[in-house]
């Protein structure tokens, strides 16, 4: 498995505010993996824990073979975060953020320079590469992003609303991305709020409101088991009103 | 004018809430309260003490009025400087301009609110020395028959009350106004940081250049007469720089009409004064407040780091802090300035009231015990005080702010980040130790060995000093911020650390005159005093490393 989560939970204010509860959940190799749900569902605080950020209160997070909590370097080696916020070293221009993650993930000066050059050309950043990210607009930053999570070739993408921002040749191409980087073999895992992009690429989608995982499968798993036409209707239904968190 | 109170309503709550979050647990909100009100009291007591020292001078000679004088300078002094550091951060660096800007409210209305905002701030600031100034002056010219117990009577107080109601007005609008008239400035310069930097390096020498003034306008009290000159060149000094200082001090000794009119000088120059940052304000303000969000002319240079020379991760952490810290003006400044006060204080007096500022009366006095450990003891101390202060190693996690999660989802491991920020740190406070120790040995004129024991001993010591400073901060690190003065100078981490760091330095001197009182040769001394700090600064590396892992591997909220 390439990302498991067993019985994690996570909860805020001394245990007053359960964002996480008691969520498993398997992501294989070679998927895209939607994860969906409204506002304050648990989608963040769950990415967090997978990514390294937060710590669950209790269950485990294991990501390619390699517990979270155990051995979080290794881990986090294996993975290419990008959060749904864009705050960055603004001080710092694009291309020293990007040696700077290099360093981080220890790629050589071939590779960095390859890497880095080829993710730039395809998301039309480089003219804009020497310049303080203070500068950039918030597409730009996205792309920065983009391309210092990716840069290492890791094989598990988590990426957050990552199509926030980008403009629809940049969002075109990483869509193609993501496809090509799962047949590889590799794994994205995203969360959005646009249904129809989830629909399109998604091998399968998780649905979590409330802090509980409330569906997992593909869309015509979920579609077939609800009696719903589209994910959308899937989506509104097993979310309704009374159970949205605040 | 109801939007305006509105705002200053919405500011004061996110503000307020800011600092009670940013807090942590309610005991350590309530001990950090404690350390800021302890160093108010200092303050406080501090200034009641000088004043009360001067008013014992000249109550006698019937030159009262000085000492107020000084303490309305001191408290206006006091809301200048924090005025500057609120308008960085309120109005320069204040992430809420754009959206503020989308409101529909005119954008004078923003900066009256603004305004007055700040003057609420620097109200709370100022109002104590002042308030010490007037008790102090109440006590010793009331014992000496004025003031309540002579013919002041009530009105002296409700000329106080006005006082105490317009102070910070005319110390803000001299903050705002040139701060205004600066941003429009750098609006046209391609290198707005750079600029900001010299800038704010000049005043920093200008404050210290005039504080040296004044005393030095105390010079030579041996001679007759002497006193009540030195006074008068005192005030003379304080009418010079702050007329209005006068005005009230005028406004509060003096009986009947004429102490009326000296307070509605004083109130009118402070309605003025907010008049004229008003209209200035509705026209600048505007394109001041887009400064911080526009990107600057200059195009950037193709960075060093071009080569792609891979680095460890602790260098490429170090080299990450480097770049962030000195391309911000407000982080550079403040983490340079333990490296340039030392050297500012020592060359001041070579060029200030025209003489060497008796530094040859103290370079004989070292030459005479140049057999003896208490000259580099001495210089060791001085330089260990400066190395205390230490805003950047004390602020090192708390400046990540939001961006702590990109180092908590890099494969690092967190000894690698605390190195990285270590060695930075470190840099900054060896070079200023070094700096300063030169050039005290030089202006001094110390032996070059003294100066040696002197300046090795006080860098042994800058590496737990540093080592303490971190700690703090990353025990206790101030991650929710809305700009970077707000991330450097407005946490008390700065504060405490600086504090320990005196604790810490005590004890070091306690321990020094132990074992110079034991007559050991100064080789040994120096050798015991090296050894006990890596000693030291072994044992908060340890505990560094723990409270590292606690904050960046297992952390369960992000600030």
């Amino acid at each position: 498995m390439m990302i498991s989560l067993s019985h994690v939970s996570k909860s805020y204010a001394k245990g007053k505010k359960k964002a996480v509860e008691d969520v498993t959940l398997e992501v294989r190799p070679g998927e895209i993996f939607g994860f969906i749900g409204p506002n304050g569902a648990g989608k963040t605080t769950t990415i967090k824990m997978i990514t390294g950020i937060l710590a669950p209160d209790s269950g485990t997070v294991t990501v390619a073979g390699v517990d979270i909590a155990k051995d979080p370097v290794e881990a986090k080696m294996r993975i290419g975060y990008v959060p749904d916020t864009h705050e960055v070293y603004d001080r710092l221009t694009g291309r020293e953020y990007l040696h700077f993650i290099a360093d981080m993930y220890g790629l050589d000066a071939q590779q960095r320079k390859q890497q880095s050059d080829e993710l730039l050309d395809m998301l039309s950043l480089q003219h804009a590469i020497d310049q303080q990210i203070r500068s950039y607009s918030h597409g730009m930053k996205q792309k920065l992003l983009l391309t210092g999570a990716l840069m290492h070739r890791p094989p598990l993408w988590i990426l957050d609303e990552p199509l926030t921002g980008l403009d629809p040749k940049a969002s075109h191409l990483l869509k193609e991305l993501m496809r090509k980087h799962c047949d590889a073999g590799n794994t994205v895992f995203f969360s959005t709020h646009v249904l129809e992009v989830a629909e399109k690429l998604c091998d399968r989608i998780g649905i979590i409101r409330g802090g509980r995982l409330i569906a997992v499968g593909t869309i015509e798993e979920l579609t077939d088991k609800n009696r719903a036409e589209s994910l959308e209707d899937i989506f509104l239904e097993l979310t309704d009103s009374e159970g949205e968190t605040a | 004018m109801k939007n305006v109170w509105s705002l200053v309503r919405v500011f004061a709550k996110t503000r307020l809430r800011g600092m009670q979050q940013g807090g942590g647990s309610r005991g350590k909100r309530l001990m950090m309260g404690l350390v800021v009100g302890i160093a108010l009291l200092q303050l406080v007591f501090y200034i009641g003490f000088i004043i009360s020292m001067l008013l014992q001078v000249a109550v006698p000679l019937g030159l009262a009025q000085i000492p107020l004088c000084l303490g309305m300078l001191v408290a206006c002094a006091l809301a200048v400087f924090e005025g500057m550091m609120l308008f960085s951060g309120e109005v320069l660096t204040a992430k809420d301009a754009p959206f503020l800007a989308s409101l529909p409210v005119k954008t004078r209305h923003v900066f009256l609110a603004k305004f007055i905002w700040m003057m609420l701030l620097t109200w709370a600031l100022c109002l104590p020395a002042y308030l010490v100034t007037v008790g102090c002056y109440v006590y010793w010219a009331g014992a000496a028959g004025a003031g309540l117990y002579a013919s002041a009577g009530i009105a002296f107080y409700l000329k106080a009350l006005v006082i105490a109601l317009m102070l910070p007005a005319l110390p803000l609008a001299i903050a705002v106004i040139p701060s205004l008239i600066m941003m429009q400035i750098l609006k046209l310069c391609k290198n707005r940081d750079g600029v900001m930097m010299v800038l704010n390096l000049v005043l920093l020498v200008a404050i210290m250049a005039g504080s040296m003034s004044l005393s030095g306008s105390m010079a030579g009290l041996e001679e007759p007469g002497a006193v009540e000159n030195a006074l008068n060149g005192l005030l003379s000094r304080i009418v010079g720089i702050f007329p209005p200082g006068a005005w009230a001090a005028q406004a509060l000794i003096l009986p009947g009409v004429q102490g009326l009119l000296w307070l509605l000088a004083y109130v009118g120059i402070s309605l003025v004064s907010i008049a004229v940052v008003y209209a200035l304000g509705a026209v600048m303000y505007p394109k001041t407040a887009s400064l911080s969000a526009e990107a600057p002319a200059k195009a950037a240079r193709k960075s060093a780091a071009g080569s792609g020379r891979r680095r460890s991760a602790a260098s490429a952490i170090a080299l990450k802090e480097w770049r962030v810290m000195m391309r911000s003006p407000v982080y550079a400044m403040n983490c340079l300035s333990g490296m340039l006060i030392g050297p500012i204080i020592l060359l001041m007096p070579l060029f200030m009231n025209g003489g060497d500022g008796g530094l040859d009366e103290v370079g004989q006095m070292i030459g005479s015990l140049s057999d003896n450990a208490i000259p580099w003891l001495v210089l060791a101390g001085l330089l260990c005080f400066i190395s205390g202060i230490q805003p950047g190693a004390s602020t090192c996690l708390s400046r990540e702010g939001g961006m702590l999660w990109h180092l908590r989802t890099l494969p690092l491991d967190s000894r690698d980040i605390v190195r990285g920020k270590w060695r930075v740190n470190q840099l900054l406070c060896t070079a200023g130790t070094v700096l300063t120790g030169v050039i005290a040995a030089l202006v001094y004129h110390m032996p070059a060995m003294m100066a040696v024991y002197g300046i090795t001993v006080a860098v042994a010591a800058s590496v737990p000093l540093t080592l303490l400073s971190m700690l703090i901060d990353f025990m206790h690190p101030k991650l929710v911020w809305d700009n970077e003065t707000e991330a450097i100078k407005q946490n008390m981490n700065a504060l405490v650390a600086m504090g320990l760091g005196m604790v810490f330095i005590g004890v070091l001197a306690a321990i020094s005159i132990g074992l110079y009182r034991l007559a050991l040769p100064q080789a040994a001394l120096w050798a015991c005093l090296v050894a006990i700090c890596a000693l030291a600064a072994w044992v908060l590396h340890g505990l560094l490393l723990r409270a590292a892992k606690k904050a960046l591997d297992s952390a369960n909220e992000l600030g």
